[in-house]
Parts: structure tokens; C-alpha cells; sequence
């Protein structure tokens, strides 16, 4: 018997009902509903960035769907050019995540995002997103592994030094290059 | 304003120092147990064929005669060299589950039963096993990814250019903290919460059979896999008698 006839007839035997299937395509819906609550909540500060910094240096501010069009674009290319590592930490690397667990970790990211950028709350979903995925380990009897979650807690720690760190050493190096 | 750039300046450091050094640590990952032959010819279907690969499939004689690997969620086999696939086999032999192998281990010190459902509990290690051709550990290693938030880079530049170019006082810190640090700082607490929660009534509503969890550990290192495998031996005969 070769292989492939071995694993066609255990996946007979192994699906005898359909929810494990339903709740894949479900899980799709909740991942979509994760990247608009992004949208809703991420793009808007990067155009405000881009148009309150247009006002403040007087230039003309230009048109917001321009700003909210670039920035699409901005983020579509990140997440094809490397967005795939970021991917295999959060889904491979801290724990096993099944389609009812990543269903539920969406969709509650989703809930919290969504609303919170309706609210005005600026969130980070990077961060509830992994805060999810930390859950569904901790659901699943502590099966996380906590190395990459140190790992991840780190970089977090560090991204607010290290953003005004060179966001200020960028500023000085302009500045001293307009007063030359 | 010296100090203060100095102080960024050592965090940013000392983060950079750690994580150089957790660089040099043992590579943890998951995924399913698959023999050398099938999973070549599957890979690209990752984890969708690792999770239904049968012990019948892992028993076949040409299969057993491949050896066994690693097969990731991210479609990458890794292979194990000769102490693991002994191990696997082992495993294999001594398990009465029929299908789906899943491999999910931390590190070295932390192998352990991961649930009380698990039986089996073992440690393949890898001192050099792994598929250097198909770009397997090697590259994966170095493949760094970790999830930053762009929101708190927006934030921390925000903060450092306006404290530089306004002052201290050009910042409304009360804003800051109350609409933008509390809901960054909580979001993430609150998601963990209630993912666990809603996951906890889901499977008391509707219980999903947990699988069994073996555990894989690749280890770069011969004096990391001495101790690994001290570890395992000690963990295989308590567990399998």
C-alpha cells in the first residue's frame, strides 16, 4: 500500500464529522475581522502622524485618502516583503494553536480592537493579539513556551526607548542639517 | 537632556546584549512527528499533514528506513539524527495512540508532561540532524520575527521628538497616560483573559478531545544535547518503565 492510499483512507476515518471543517472557515471570518479592526485602529495613527506634522511644519496638510492609500499600500508590502516571521512566532512558536483556539483568540482581538478604535482608545493589536495567543496556552495547561514569550516581552519593553531614542537622534541630525 | 539619552541609549543595549545571548541558547519549535520519506513529499502542506499523519503511515518499513523528523507548522522538516530517531522509535513503539503526533516543547529544563492526558513524553534531540538543504534550522534560527508593536514605536518617537522639541511641558502627560498608556498597557492582559475564558466555556459546552503531547526538543549544541538527553533518559524510563 503506498503512503498516499494510507493517508487518504485515515483522513476518512479521521473526519468523521464535519466541525473541525466549519470552524476553519469560521476562523478565516475572524482573522478577517482582526486585520479591519487593524485597519480601524493602526492606519489612523500613522495618517494622523503624517497630516498633523504637514499642518505643523505649515505645508499644506493634503488629502486624508491619499495618506490612508499610501499608507495601504505601506503596510501590504511589509507584510509580503517579511511579515511572514513575525507570522511563524505567533503561530508556531509559542504554542500549538488549533482552529477553535485561533478562532477564539481572533475574534476576541477583533472584539477588543474594533471598539476600542471607536472609543478613541489607541491599542496595539500586535500586542492583544499575542495576549490571546499567550491565553490559549495558558488554557491549554501552560503549554507556552515561555522562552519566546521573554523573548517577544523584551522586544516590547524595549520598542518605546528605542522608538524616542531614534526618533530624537533622527530630529537632532535634521535640525542640524537645516541650520548648516 | 544627557542623561536621559544615556538612559535609552543602556536600555537599548542591555536588550540588544540579551537577546545576542539568548541567540546562543537552544532552539525550541513545534510541530508533528512525520518519517523522512512522506513528509518530503508533504511538506509544503505543513501542519494540515503533519496533524493527520497515522502511526500506521510512521510504521511502514520504508518509512521507519528514512528515519524521522520534524515537520513545522511553516512547512520546514527538520531532520533527527541517529539518537533522536532512536527516540522516536521508541516513542512510537510505545504509544497506543493511532494518529497525530504533535512535537511542542520549551526548553531543555522545562521538558515535562504537558497535560494530564499525556502519557508520553520524550525529547528527540538534534545535534545536526536537521535538513540543512531544504533551508531547515539553520536559517530558521536566524529567521528572527518577533511581533513589535507599531503603535508603541508611533508613541515612543512621538513622545521623544515632542519632549526634545517642546519640552518636558510640551506633552499633555495626563492625555498620554489616561488615553493612550492605560488602554496600551491593559489590552493586552484583558485579550489573555478572555481568550482563556471563553476558550474554558466553549470546551465545558463542547468538550474537543485534548491530544496526547509528545515533546521535541532541537538543540544546537553537543554539551546542550548531553544534558538534554541525560534529562530525557532519566524522564523515558520513569515514564515508559
Amino acid at each position: 500500500m503506498s503512503v498516499t492510499a494510507c493517508r487518504e483512507q485515515d483522513r476518512e476515518s479521521v473526519h468523521p464529522n464535519t466541525f473541525p471543517l466549519t470552524i476553519s472557515h469560521l476562523h478565516w471570518f475572524t482573522s478577517a475581522g482582526v486585520s479591519f479592526a487593524r485597519g480601524l485602529n493602526d492606519a489612523p495613527k500613522m495618517v494622523a502622524l503624517l497630516l498633523a506634522t504637514s499642518q505643523l511644519s505649515g505645508r499644506a496638510a493634503g488629502s486624508s485618502l491619499w495618506a490612508y492609500l499610501l499608507i495601504t499600500f505601506g503596510m501590504l508590502a511589509g507584510s509580503l516583503a517579511a511579515g511572514r516571521r513575525v507570522t511563524t512566532v505567533l503561530a508556531a512558536k509559542i504554542t500549538a494553536i488549533g482552529h477553535r483556539e485561533g478562532f477564539i483568540a481572533s475574534l476576541i482581538t477583533a472584539l477588543l480592537v474594533g471598539p476600542g478604535a471607536a472609543l478613541g482608545l489607541p491599542m496595539s493589536t500586535t500586542h492583544v493579539a499575542s495576549g490571546g495567543i499567550i491565553g490559549v496556552g495558558l488554557h491549554k495547561n501552560r503549554q507556552i513556551n515561555w522562552h519566546t514569550v521573554k523573548e517577544m516581552i523584551l522586544a516590547w519593553v524595549v520598542t518605546l526607548p528605542a522608538a524616542a531614542l531614534l526618533g530624537i537622534v533622527v530630529y537632532e541630525l535634521l535640525r542640524a542639517a537645516s541650520v548648516a | 537632556m544627557r542623561v536621559f539619552t544615556a538612559v535609552l541609549f543602556m536600555a537599548l543595549a542591555s536588550a540588544l546584549f540579551a537577546r545576542t545571548v539568548q541567540d546562543n541558547q537552544s532552539q525550541t519549535l513545534n510541530g508533528y512527528l512525520v518519517d523522512v520519506m512522506c513528509g518530503a513529499k508533504h511538506a509544503s502542506e505543513g501542519a494540515a499533514f503533519g496533524s493527520q499523519y497515522t502511526k500506521k503511515c510512521l510504521n511502514m518499513p520504508a518509512c521507519v528506513q528514512s528515519g524521522y523528523a520534524l515537520l513545522t507548522a511553516d512547512n520546514h522538516l527538520l531532520h533527527f539524527d541517529s539518537k533522536g530517531n532512536e527516540q522516536a522509535t521508541k516513542l512510537i513503539a510505545a504509544t497506543d495512540r493511532e494518529k497525530r503526533f504533535p512535537l511542542c516543547c520549551g526548553d531543555g529544563q522545562h521538558v515535562r508532561q504537558r497535560s494530564p492526558r499525556s502519557r508520553y513524553c520524550s525529547e528527540l534531540g538534534s545535534s545536526g540532524g536537521y535538513d540543512s538543504g531544504s533551508g531547515g534550522l539553520g536559517r530558521l534560527a536566524t529567521r528572527y520575527g518577533l511581533p513589535v508593536s507599531t503603535t508603541h514605536a508611533i508613541v515612543g518617537s512621538v513622545v521623544g521628538v515632542t519632549t526634545i522639541a517642546y519640552g518636558f511641558a510640551g506633552m499633555r502627560w495626563d492625555v498620554l497616560s489616561a488615553k493612550v498608556a492605560l488602554p496600551l498597557l491593559f489590552s493586552p492582559f484583558a485579550s489573555l483573559i478572555l481568550t482563556s475564558a471563553a476558550l474554558r466555556t466553549w470546551n465545558r459546552i463542547s468538550p474537543l478531545s485534548a491530544p496526547d503531547c509528545l515533546c521535541a526538543e532541537v538543540i544546537k549544541t553537543p554539551v546542550a544535547l548531553a544534558t538534554a538527553t541525560s534529562t530525557l533518559d532519566v524522564l523515558l524510563n520513569t515514564l515508559l518503565g
